[in-house]
């Protein structure tokens, strides 16, 4: 899944160990959302939403083609 | 076994104080699992003078000690995080990172997947010069499936 992670980050001028430690997951977490190597869970998704400010859709890009749906 | 083992929903420093307290409980008994096992074989040998093969006794011994030795340095490296509140935190993030968690699971299922492959073919292989070796390999394999039935029901109650 494409996320908008990295680009709200830089926005916001917030570092992904300083993301990593306020939504309580490691630096590397971070990065593999970052890549889409990894799909968060709702409670994740959640809390990056609330660090941002903003709703999961405006962070997490859902691609049905890619989910099989 | 990180997240296996380890995994916690800790949110606070707090809360996870309480989970390393209960985790070095554990460590307690584990230790004294293995100073049991480590004095009985020793009692067996020097006391009770028992028939048992010196392999064998060095087996139990060499395990004992081995659980001793490791649940006391995992009790050690638990206290040590309780005084200290950076250490502590970054232990709680890597023990309740969703990815770890699920990485672990992804790992425990392919040796889970492995293993039962590998007692499989042991069985049919060492069962030609062995047959004791069908009979123990195929008890090991109904006990991991009677586990995973139980343990799928009780989840599926409980989710």
């Amino acid at each position: 899944m494409q996320t908008k992670i990295q680009e709200l980050r830089k926005l916001k001028k917030v570092t992904q160990n300083e993301l990593a430690d306020a939504v309580n997951v490691t630096r590397q977490t971070i990065i593999s959302l970052e890549c889409g190597r990894y799909n968060a869970s709702l409670i994740l998704a959640h809390k990056i939403a609330q660090f941002f400010e903003v709703s999961i859709e405006e962070i997490f890009i859902f691609n049905q083609e890619d989910e099989n749906l | 076994m990180r997240g296996l083992l380890c995994g916690t929903t800790a949110n606070t420093n707090e809360e996870y104080k309480q989970v390393v307290k209960i985790r070095m409980y554990r460590f307690l008994c584990l230790g004294l699992v293995g100073a049991i096992t480590f004095v009985t074989a020793l009692l067996a040998e020097f006391y009770w003078k028992l028939d048992v093969k010196e392999q064998m006794l060095g087996v139990y011994t060499g395990a004992g000690a081995g659980i001793l030795g490791a649940s006391v340095l995992l009790w050690i490296k638990n206290k040590r995080l309780l005084g200290n509140e950076e250490k502590l935190k970054a232990s709680r993030i890597s023990n309740a990172d969703e990815r770890i968690k699920e990485i672990s699971n992804k790992a425990f299922k392919m040796a889970a997947v492995i293993m039962l492959i590998a007692m499989y073919a042991t069985a049919l292989i060492g069962g030609l010069f062995y047959p004791v070796l069908v009979e123990l390999l195929l008890a090991i394999v109904s006990i991991f499936v009677f586990a995973y039935l139980v343990s799928y029901f009780v989840y599926s109650k409980r989710m």
